[in-house]
């Protein structure tokens, strides 16, 4: 299914290596892992690939990793329903706090009405049904002035990003609103 | 009362633009029922057994005249003609379309209103002591707390899918009005031993299937850092909170679950962590809400007030509701009114438009132009000079609001039952009315003295009867509507869930067993006793005996 | 008795307003026009009906429910069904003693 992340339409490039054999794969496929994987081989992944990615289930715990980060270009959270929130947290955790820089992305049963909160909970790149999507994820924090209290605000991507820059990561876009706690006091 | 500035008005039409969009890709097919419904219900849109139900927030219980009136214009205009004040600080409208709903929504705009997070799996109304900022006991006005945790709450991004709805209470006395024990998360104002004033933070309480009164999990919070903690018991719920049983996902059952101390734990570990962020609330912000809360240019009335005492001597039946109806007042020369919307054979929490723009009326002339809703389901007029008590009683009567009985027996509290709710599984409003009827006689309420009576449609508990000093639960037993009774419960701050006398009784039934309750209290109080103080000095046991050997 | 006729109700969508599913597709504001299924069959047929209508933006909250067929009309059997049919017992807008059923 197509991704929306840095203001444009991608491929999603992960490749599972539960689908295939790890050594069939040269060293610049981007690899996906699941947290057990990543947690069994991590060592191995770092030498033979250039670039990994782990998908977090809304079950498992964000401090698992928080030493790994700088190994990792993308976290995937999974929405298995729209209404189970828990990566909401998972996504504030990694970006706020443990300052990771690469790609979140939210897959899954995921909403247009959800957007805005993804965008600012440092989610920035999302899994659609429908490419038209894509003006919904731009507009979505376009529909609001400001916020009641602080989180991550996108900043929108260029849509200049080729392939080649993806996986540099685009958290940069992401500022910390500070200080934002009611903002209505701000106007 | 607070006022909306620029960012606060254009907030709510944003809001109300997106529904706007959302009703219409619902209407269109582009949204699911499944996809809307969450949605509809974060702006507090039901569709309840007969049609679909708008529940309107008031936050923290404050409506300004301006504001009660528009009330009264929007049943009339969209819906038939009345509204319905809940046990949570809201007006619901019972026959709204979607296609209006829209329009409401910018009705209430024009006015600071709106209906955002008044239902759904995210943080709800904040309510809050409907006698704050005027009451004689009070520590500090708690609205200015719970209107900047409105804010905060309002659209959070990460707090707005929950594992469940969340409900937040705040009392600024001693004397808690507010039942924040049994809410997800209880604040109660207090002073620490260097006079500073913080919080107390009770979590893990609530009604529903599974009553439980909160436990403390800090004794003392410093008021600068009220959002991140809140934040840390927010995130720490949403990460580990059940998903798999609706019934076991709200907070009381985690920490139930992890035990209090080890809830304590985790969420002390995450608020460390964001102790000192953004989060934090410098004086001037605090001073910036608390400005809008500023007390009012009283006049000095010097006590007692000779035409007021004058009244109560040559009207009994005035004196009689000043009695039961007024409340003391931080300022000498006035007092807190309440409005009963509890006429005997009547519907509890409902008003009409009419009495909705007279409320508003009265509130202009006499209450400088400020009204409150009570949990319990009443109007209260919070600055009235006792001089125009009597002018102010006559009024009221004009419109059926006249009646003499808060904190009576006829003082009921109700939830709309299987007349109006989609969950009900028995009626609640023709109980409350034979019940309210049949106590009607003013002399029998006063000799009975101070009881609460809650009845709930089913267990899902909207009418508080678990914390009902007697409280009615309708069952379904075999098709066939049957209520149980409990005695005991309490919702203040010594709060306790009461307790199942027995096997239930049909609707025909449940008048006689009620009196019978009474009749048992009548009889083994001693001088002066409540009925809550003799049930607690003898438990339920000669109530059951003679309920159950009458039945 | 075990009771096998049935009818299929729903919420209208635009106004939410009370409706039972009739012939040709036809959604009823009065339970005595409904089309009554008489069987598990015939019941399967409502539903089909009543969910090739939801797709369409028409109705939402679509269920069958159990009624008895009498000389005068179509009685609904639960309690909640009597009252979803002939609105609130009691009411503001109603007169204060309507008797309890």
């Amino acid at each position: 299914m197509p991704i929306i992340r840095n203001g444009r339409i991608q491929e999603d490039v992960w490749v599972s290596l539960t689908d295939r054999e790890a050594e069939t794969l040269g060293r610049d496929t981007p690899v996906l892992v699941s947290l057990e994987e990543w947690k069994a081989g991590r060592e191995t992944l770092i030498a033979n690939f250039d670039r990994r990615a782990i998908r977090l289930e809304n079950a498992d715990d964000v401090e698992d990793i928080r030493e790994d980060l700088a190994d990792l270009d993308a976290v995937i959270l999974v929405f298995p329903k729209f209404n189970d929130g828990r990566a909401f947290s998972q996504a504030r955790l990694l970006r706020d706090r443990f300052g990771f820089k690469g790609e979140i992305r939210a897959t899954g049963h995921v909403i247009q009405d959800q957007f805005l909160f993804l965008q600012r909970c440092g989610v920035d790149a999302v899994e659609v049904m429908d490419e038209k999507l894509l003006d919904a994820w731009q507009r979505a924090n376009r529909r609001f002035k400001g916020y009641y209290q602080p989180a991550l605000d996108v900043v929108e991507g260029t849509g200049r990003d080729t392939a080649e820059t993806v996986s540099s990561g685009h958290g940069a876009a992401y500022a910390r609103v500070e200080p934002a706690v009611l903002a209505s006091w701000a106007y | 009362m607070y006022t909306y500035n620029e960012f606060d008005h254009a907030f709510v039409r944003d809001r109300t633009a997106e529904f706007r969009d959302q009703v219409a890709r619902r209407i269109a097919g582009e949204l699911t029922e499944d996809e809307f419904k969450p949605l509809r219900l974060m702006n507090g849109l039901y569709l309840q057994l007969h049609a679909y139900m708008l529940r309107v927030a008031i936050p923290y219980g404050t409506l300004s005249a301006r504001q009660m009136r528009q009330l009264g214009y929007i049943a009339r205009r969209w819906d038939r003609n009345w509204g319905h004040f809940t046990t949570r600080q809201n007006i619901q409208y019972n026959w709204t379309k979607l296609d209006d709903v829209p329009d409401i929504l910018d009705a209430l705009a024009d006015v600071e209103m709106h209906a955002i997070q008044t239902s759904g799996n995210c943080i709800r109304n904040v309510t809050a002591d409907q006698f704050a900022g005027v009451a004689a006991d009070e520590i500090e006005d708690s609205r200015v707390w719970a209107e900047i945790m409105r804010q905060w709450s309002t659209l959070h991004p990460e707090f707005t899918f929950l594992p469940r709805k969340f409900k937040i209470a705040i009392t600024g006395s001693e004397n808690d009005r507010a039942a924040v024990k049994l809410h997800d998360i209880g604040l109660r104002m207090r002073r620490n031993d260097a006079g500073e004033v913080g919080f107390e933070v009770i979590v893990g309480g609530g009604q529903g299937r599974t009553p439980i009164v909160g436990e403390t999990i800090r004794e003392f919070l410093p008021k600068q850092h009220l959002l991140s903690y809140l934040e840390a018991i927010l995130r720490t719920y949403n990460l580990l909170g059940r998903r798999d049983n609706l019934y076991k996902a709200r907070i009381k059952i985690l920490v139930a679950a992890v035990g209090i101390e080890k809830f304590a734990e985790m969420v002390e570990e995450e608020w460390h962590e964001i102790k000192d962020s953004a989060l934090t609330l410098d004086a001037a912000k605090i001073a910036e809400i608390e400005r809008h809360f500023a007390p009012p240019v009283y006049q000095e009335i010097a006590e007692p007030v000779a035409p007021y005492d004058a009244a109560r001597f040559t009207d009994p039946a005035f004196a009689a509701w000043t009695r039961t109806n007024l409340f003391p007042h931080k300022q000498p020369g006035y007092t807190i009114v309440t409005v009963s919307l509890k006429p005997a054979g009547g519907v509890p929490g409902d008003a009409t438009a009419e009495q909705m723009e007279a409320l508003a009326d009265l509130a202009e002339k006499y209450s400088l132009g400020e009204l409150r809703i009570a949990h319990e389901q009443n109007v209260v007029l919070p600055y009235v000079r006792k001089q125009d008590l009597h002018t102010l009683w006559q009024a009221l009567g004009e419109h059926g609001l006249a009646d003499a009985n808060i904190g009576l027996i006829t003082d009921i509290i109700s939830c709309p039952g299987l007349d109006y709710c989609n969950l009900a599984n028995a009626r609640a409003i023709p109980i409350a009315q034979r019940l309210s009827r049949h106590f009607s006689d003013p002399a029998l309420q006063s000799e009975i003295g101070p009881i609460t009576l809650n009845i709930s449609g089913c267990i899902n508990a909207c009418g508080h009867h678990h914390v009902g000093n007697i409280g009615i639960l309708g069952v379904d037993k075999k098709g066939v509507e049957h209520y149980q009774i409990t005695i005991g419960g309490i919702a203040d701050e010594n709060a306790a869930i009461g307790k199942i006398l027995g096997p239930s009784f049909p609707a025909e039934s449940v008048v006689d067993a009620i009196d019978t309750l009474i009749g048992t209290f009548r009889k083994i109080r001693t001088e002066g006793e409540t009925f809550i103080d003799t049930v607690t000095r003898v438990g339920i046991t000669p109530f059951k005996e003679t309920l159950y050997a009458n039945h | 008795m075990k009771v096998t006729t049935r009818v299929m109700t729903a919420n209208r969508l635009g106004d939410g307003a009370v409706v039972y599913l009739a012939e040709e597709d036809d959604w009823v504001l009065v339970l005595d026009d409904a089309e009554v299924a008489d069987g598990d069959e015939a019941a399967a047929a409502l539903e089909a009906r009543a969910a090739a209508s939801a797709a369409r933006q028409e109705v939402v909250s679509t269920y069958l429910f159990a009624v008895s067929v009498t000389e005068t009309g179509i009685a609904p059997v639960s309690q909640r069904e009597i009252i979803r049919a002939a609105g609130p017992t009691v009411g503001t807008d109603l007169p204060a003693t309507t008797p309890l059923v």
